[in-house]
């Protein structure tokens, strides 16, 4: 049995942990403010005054937000089924067969996972270019997929399905692509789930990858739109890039806390003995 | 294809249609294939070669290693370096640190402690860094504010920690890390959950104290967790590119530059495509060397249980 003990080591992990939420505290009762009260010394962060939407009005009609939004969703939602697709079928193949050609493929997917991705930067700023992918959601929408992960997680979790069902269903005459459909993609679903969420998140937060092959303002996407708001006109005026930095944050605290599970087992898949 | 199913002999139409699973296996990597190499193989390789060029989107010739003779020459490639080994030097060990030491402090309490905590901890890592930036440089502002009124509290003056390297590069580096140390964490304590609680049992019994415990049991048994994690966030520190960005642009006269932000701004503000791909390679080859080294030191008697 666990013994509750108040230890020092407990009280200062409390103590870190409600640091941790003091962030997002500020963020959120700052885009809740006017300017003024940020500026105040100390600042005013009491949410129980002096509270109004104004950042929030002012966003959505002076700045583009809805379209930074729309971009945004729109490039996360389709990289996320890009990934799953392409991570499902090839781990699919992956798990059924363990031939010396299928084990080379999964040793070069591998490699790819551990490969930093700095040095391709520059290679594939051009070979988007050359593509005349840049500029386009489409184009970044496909540059941004990056399976290597998800084919790692989709031939794990295929694997440890039960072979008998593969077997039953192929002496009741059931073809390949049935297999596929209607065993392995139902019964894969929660690994699915897991790596959608994370192509979806990497991509919602990216800022490199997008500044870089998107130039025009009407492609523009949130984490890009707040990068703007640092310099120019807005750049004092800290209540409306708190306010746009929310609509970046507050989907993902939705979304996180509504699947944690599948994000703790995400992260552990494969790195863990046993 | 009906034809290979219906082969009288048994074995000819186990091999037959053994032949035509691998082939729809086939067709089932085709797409992965297609981006591999569109997207990876083909630019990797790329990569070398345009290093090895004067490439800028318009003309390209080759111009042998001259690329690489700039880098050496490069004031700005040397400054970059030693500041990418100065956050990688505060990041690396850091998150190692705190990570082991949170971890201590979270596994042996309750599960909805420790679930709750790990949440908490890795909140961050789920927020665009951009946002970060956002409210790091409101509570960093020497004008308004969080900054001037500390200051003034304290009795000090006001100053600008984005102004110099030698606060500015540790201020990032503790973002990273305390900000980055969710996965870590996750990590660490499924792999603590992983270790058989008999050998604890059996150094409780030995009259083994806490702290012998720590040192000679669960640590050496994360060791495979630890390599892991070394290895990961080695490779991310050494390309650390936002924060410097858009904290500090990578100045003053880029002492806090990264390789990778001057690899970015030789390539989208100066045009430079083959330099900038030159940098890529060394800083490719940097990576892989610290990575083999790690791995090298960390294999060697890593214990079983």
């Amino acid at each position: 049995m666990k013994k509750r003990k108040i230890t020092a080591s407990g009280v200062i992990m409390l103590i870190i942990l409600l640091l941790y939420i003091v962030p997002f505290y500020i963020l959120i009762a700052g885009s809740l403010k006017n300017n003024s009260a940020l500026e105040l010394s100390p600042p005013d962060f009491n949410i129980f005054r002096n509270v109004n939407s104004k950042s929030y009005a002012y966003a959505f009609s002076k700045l583009p937000v809805l379209r930074w939004m729309t971009n945004s969703i729109a490039i996360s939602v389709l990289v996320g089924l890009f990934t799953v697709f392409v991570s499902a079928t090839a781990g699919y193949a992956l798990a059924r067969h363990r031939t010396p050609f299928f084990s080379f493929i999964f040793a070069l997917d591998i490699a790819i996972m551990i490969l930093p991705q700095t040095m391709l930067l520059i290679p594939n700023y051009i070979v988007a270019n050359k593509l005349s992918l840049t500029d386009s959601i489409i184009g970044v929408v496909l540059t941004s997929v990056n399976p290597a992960f998800g084919v790692f997680l989709c031939r794990q979790f295929m694997l440890s399905l039960p072979q008998e069902l593969f077997e039953a269903a192929e002496l009741d005459g059931c073809s390949e692509m049935g297999k596929f459909t209607r065993i392995a993609v139902p019964l894969s679903l929660p690994a699915f789930g897991a790596l959608f969420l994370f192509s979806f998140l990497g991509v919602w937060n990216d800022f490199l990858w997008q500044s870089i092959m998107l130039t025009s303002a009407k492609h523009m996407t949130l984490a890009m739109g707040i990068e703007t708001l640092l310099s120019g006109i807005a750049m004092t005026k800290y209540s409306y890039q708190f306010a746009v930095s929310v609509l970046s944050v507050l989907p993902v605290l939705i979304l996180f806390f509504s699947c944690q599970k599948f994000f703790i087992k995400g992260i552990t898949a494969g790195s863990v003995k046993g | 294809m009906k034809n290979t199913l219906e082969q009288p002999s048994r074995g000819v139409r186990r091999t037959g249609y053994k032949k035509l699973q691998r082939c729809y296996s086939l067709l089932f990597l085709a797409p992965w294939a297609a981006f591999f190499l569109i997207f990876k193989l083909y630019p990797f390789i790329y990569g070398f070669v345009i290093s090895f060029t004067n490439y800028t989107l318009k003309s390209s010739s080759f111009i042998g290693l001259s690329n690489y003779k700039k880098i050496f020459s490069d004031s700005a490639v040397w400054s970059s370096l030693r500041a990418t080994f100065f956050y990688a030097l505060l990041c690396v060990p850091g998150t190692i640190i705190i990570a082991l030491l949170f971890s201590r402090a979270i596994f042996p309490r309750s599960d909805f402690y420790n679930s709750l905590s790990k949440s908490i901890l890795y909140l961050p890592s789920l927020i665009c860094s951009v946002v970060i930036v956002v409210i790091v440089k409101y509570l960093f502002s020497t004008s308004i504010g969080f900054l001037p009124w500390l200051c003034d509290h304290l009795g000090i003056k006001v100053f600008s920690v984005f102004a110099k390297a030698s606060s500015s590069i540790p201020l990032m580096s503790f973002l990273i890390v305390f900000l980055g140390v969710g996965q870590p964490v996750v990590l660490y304590t499924a792999a603590m959950g992983g270790i058989p609680s008999d050998l604890y049992d059996a150094a409780a019994i030995d009259g083994a104290t806490k702290k012998q415990i720590f040192y000679r049991i669960t640590l050496p048994l994360l060791r495979p967790t630890t390599t892991l994690i070394l290895v990961t966030t080695t490779i991310g520190a050494l390309q650390i590119f936002v924060y410097p960005l858009l904290f500090t642009g990578g100045g003053p006269y880029y002492s806090t530059s990264t390789l990778m932000l001057l690899l970015y701004n030789s390539a989208f503000f100066n045009g430079q495509f083959g330099y900038s791909a030159a940098i890529g390679v060394v800083l490719f080859v940097i990576t892989g060397i610290l990575a083999a080294v790690q791995f090298r030191m960390t294999r060697r008697d890593s214990v079983e249980y």
